[in-house]
C-alpha cells in the first residue's frame, strides 16, 4: 500500500520545507495551467464565429495601416517601417496586456482563491502563458506576411528570437508574481502598471529608431554615466532590440545611417544575455515574494 | 493507527481594521500605520479525527468553523499550532467554486477537477461517473451558465466528491439545494462513510447531524466547548441556543 500523503498546516515553516512542497504542487499543476490557459482563449473568442482569428487580424491590420502610411503618403527615413514596428510593437504588446492580466489574476479570482486549494502560483503563470500562444499565433501571421511580401531575411538573425522570447517570458513571469501579489494587498499595483506602461512604451524604441536615441543621448552624461547606457538599462528595450535584430534585421546597415543602435549580432546577444539575468534575478525574488505572501491571500481579499 | 486530522492548538487571528487602506495615497496621507483590533477567530482549538469516523462542527455563525475547514484544507494558516492531515483530502466549501460559466459542462469537468488535483488521465476514467451523477449527459456541450441551479449544484458537487478523497470536509454546502438534491448528496456521504472515509462536517441542520454524525464538536467564540457523541453535543448547544 502507499503511503497516505500527509500534510502538515502550521503557522510558519522552514523555507526548505516549502521549496520542497511548492515544488510538489507545482509539478502536480500541469493540467491545471494548460486548463486555465484553454479557458483564458476560449472565454475569450466563446460565441464569436471567426474565434481566433480576431487576434490575427490584430497584426495583420497593423501592418496593412503602417505599409500605407510609411511606405506610400509619407515614406518614412526607416526602411521597411512597417517590418519594424511590428518586430518590436508585437513582444511589447505582449509583454504590455499580458503583465496586466497577471497582475489581476490573484484578485479576480478571489472566489476561487478562498475556496479551493491549489497552488497559487498558476494564475500569474497561466494568464502569461495564454497571452504567450497568442503572441505566436501573431508572430506566425507576421512571418507568413513577411514571407509572402517576400521580406529580405539576408540581414535578419532569427536565432535572436527564441533567445528574446525566453528572456521576456523570465521578465514577465518575475514581474507577473510581484505585481500580482502586491496587488492583493493594495490595488495600486494595477493602476501604477497601467501608468508605468504607458510611460514605458515610449522610453522603449518602438516606434522611432534606436539609432536616433544613441545619436541624440551620446552628448550627455548623467552622473558620469553615458545617457546611452542608462537608456539601455531597461531589459524590456534589450529584449525589443533583439527582436528587431532578430527578424527586421538591420537593412540600413552601420549606424549612423542605421536603424538600430547596433548591429552586431554578438552585441545583441550579450544584451540580450543581460536582459536574461535580468529577468531570472527577478523571478527568483518575484517567486518568493510571492510564496511568502499567498498565504494570506484567503484572508486578505 | 494514527489518527486522519490532528488538529492541534490551533487559534487563528483576524485582523479587523478600523478604516482599510486599500491605496498606498491614503496610508501617505494618513501617515501612521492603520490601527486594528486583534481578533481571535480561533482559540486553542484542539481535537482529532479517527480514520473513517464522521464528525459533525456545529456552532451558531461567526464561532469558527469555517475558518477552521479552510485551515484543514490548506487555504489558511493558522497562527498558532497546526494541523495534520493524513491522506488524500476533497474540500468542499462551496459548490461550483471555479466553475466559469462561460465554459461548457464538460469544460468544466476538467478544469475544476484539475484545480480539484484529479489528472487528466483520473478525470478521463471519471468522467462517465461525474456525469451520471450530475443528470447533465444532454447538456454536456452547453454552457454552464445556462444551466438549471440544479444541475449547478450536482456538476460540482459530483466533481467534488470524485476526487476519491481519504478526507472529506463539507462546509454547509447541502442547504442550497432542493430536496432532491440533498437526499442524492446524503446518500453519497452514506456511501463515503460506509466506505471508511473521514468525513467532517459543518451544518445548521442538527436533525441531519444526528442521523450523519456519531460524534459532534461544539466550538464557541472560537473556542471547543464540546466535544463528544452528537446525541449529547446537540442538546448542549441548543440550550446555549435557547434565549436567557
Amino acid at each position: 500500500m502507499q503511503p497516505l500523503p500527509v500534510r502538515h498546516v502550521t503557522a510558519d515553516s522552514s523555507l526548505w520545507s516549502d521549496i520542497r512542497e511548492k515544488g510538489r504542487a507545482l509539478a502536480a499543476s500541469g493540467d491545471v495551467i494548460i486548463n486555465l490557459i484553454r479557458k483564458e482563449l476560449k472565454v475569450r473568442y466563446r460565441n464569436s464565429s471567426l474565434g481566433f482569428v480576431w487576434s490575427m487580424l490584430n497584426p495583420l491590420l497593423y501592418l496593412a495601416v503602417f505599409y500605407l502610411v510609411f511606405e506610400i503618403f509619407l515614406p518614412s527615413s526607416v526602411p521597411h517601417y512597417h517590418v519594424y514596428l511590428l518586430s518590436g510593437l508585437l513582444p511589447w504588446s505582449f509583454f504590455a496586456i499580458s503583465l496586466t492580466h497577471a497582475t489581476v489574476s490573484v484578485t479576480s479570482n478571489h472566489d476561487l482563491v478562498k475556496k479551493v486549494d491549489f497552488a497559487r502560483e498558476v494564475l500569474p503563470v497561466s494568464a502569461i502563458g495564454a497571452g504567450l500562444i497568442n503572441f505566436l499565433l501573431q508572430l506566425c501571421v507576421f512571418f507568413a506576411f513577411l514571407l509572402m511580401t517576400r521580406y529580405d531575411f539576408v540581414t535578419a538573425n532569427l536565432l535572436l528570437v527564441p533567445i528574446a522570447l525566453l528572456a521576456q517570458l523570465s521578465l514577465m513571469l518575475g514581474l507577473g508574481f510581484l505585481l500580482s501579489a502586491a496587488n492583493v494587498k493594495a490595488r495600486d499595483a494595477q493602476h501604477f502598471l497601467d501608468l508605468a506602461l504607458l510611460g514605458a512604451f515610449w522610453m522603449v524604441p518602438i516606434v522611432y529608431p534606436s539609432s536616433l536615441v544613441a545619436a541624440e543621448l551620446s552628448r550627455y552624461e548623467i552622473g558620469g554615466i553615458p545617457a546611452v547606457d542608462i537608456y539601455l538599462l531597461n531589459p524590456v528595450t534589450r529584449i525589443v532590440l533583439a527582436f528587431q535584430r532578430g527578424i527586421y534585421g538591420n537593412p540600413a546597415g552601420e549606424t549612423p545611417t542605421g536603424v538600430l543602435i547596433e548591429d552586431s549580432v554578438s552585441w545583441h546577444i550579450t544584451s540580450v544575455g543581460y536582459a536574461l539575468l535580468v529577468g531570472l534575478l527577478l523571478l527568483a525574488a518575484g517567486w518568493y515574494a510571492f510564496h511568502r505572501s499567498d498565504r494570506y491571500f484567503a484572508e486578505e481579499l | 493507527m494514527p489518527s486522519s486530522i490532528d488538529v492541534k492548538t490551533v487559534s487563528k487571528q483576524f485582523r479587523l481594521y478600523h478604516r482599510r487602506y486599500d491605496s498606498l495615497k491614503e496610508r501617505l496621507v494618513n501617515f501612521s500605520r492603520p490601527t486594528y483590533e486583534a481578533f481571535w477567530a480561533l482559540r486553542d482549538v484542539t481535537f482529532d479525527v479517527k480514520d473513517g469516523e464522521t464528525v459533525a462542527l456545529i456552532g451558531g455563525n461567526g464561532q469558527g468553523k469555517s475558518t477552521l475547514l479552510q485551515i484543514a484544507a490548506g487555504i489558511m494558516r493558522p497562527t498558532e499550532g497546526s494541523i495534520v492531515t493524513r491522506g488524500r483530502l476533497a474540500a468542499l466549501l462551496e459548490i461550483g467554486a471555479g466553475f466559469h460559466p462561460d465554459l461548457t459542462g464538460r469544460e468544466n469537468i476538467y478544469l475544476n477537477g484539475s484545480l480539484l488535483g484529479l489528472t487528466k488521465k483520473e478525470l478521463d476514467q471519471k468522467f462517465d461517473a461525474i456525469v451520471a451523477f450530475a443528470e447533465v449527459e444532454k447538456f454536456l456541450d452547453n454552457q454552464v451558465k445556462h444551466y438549471s441551479t440544479g444541475m449547478y449544484l450536482r456538476l460540482g458537487f459530483a466533481v467534488a466528491t470524485h476526487v476519491d478523497p481519504r478526507i472529506i470536509l463539507v462546509d454547509e454546502v447541502l442547504a442550497v439545494g432542493d430536496e432532491g438534491f440533498q437526499q442524492k448528496c446524503l446518500e453519497r456521504m452514506r456511501s463515503f462513510q460506509r466506505e471508511g472515509r473521514t468525513i467532517v462536517f459543518v451544518s445548521h441542520n442538527l436533525d441531519l447531524i444526528q442521523q450523519m454524525c456519531q460524534r459532534a464538536v461544539l466550538l464557541h467564540d472560537g473556542r471547543v466547548v464540546a466535544d463528544g457523541r452528537a446525541t449529547e453535543v446537540i442538546p448542549e448547544y441548543r440550550t446555549r441556543l435557547a434565549p436567557g
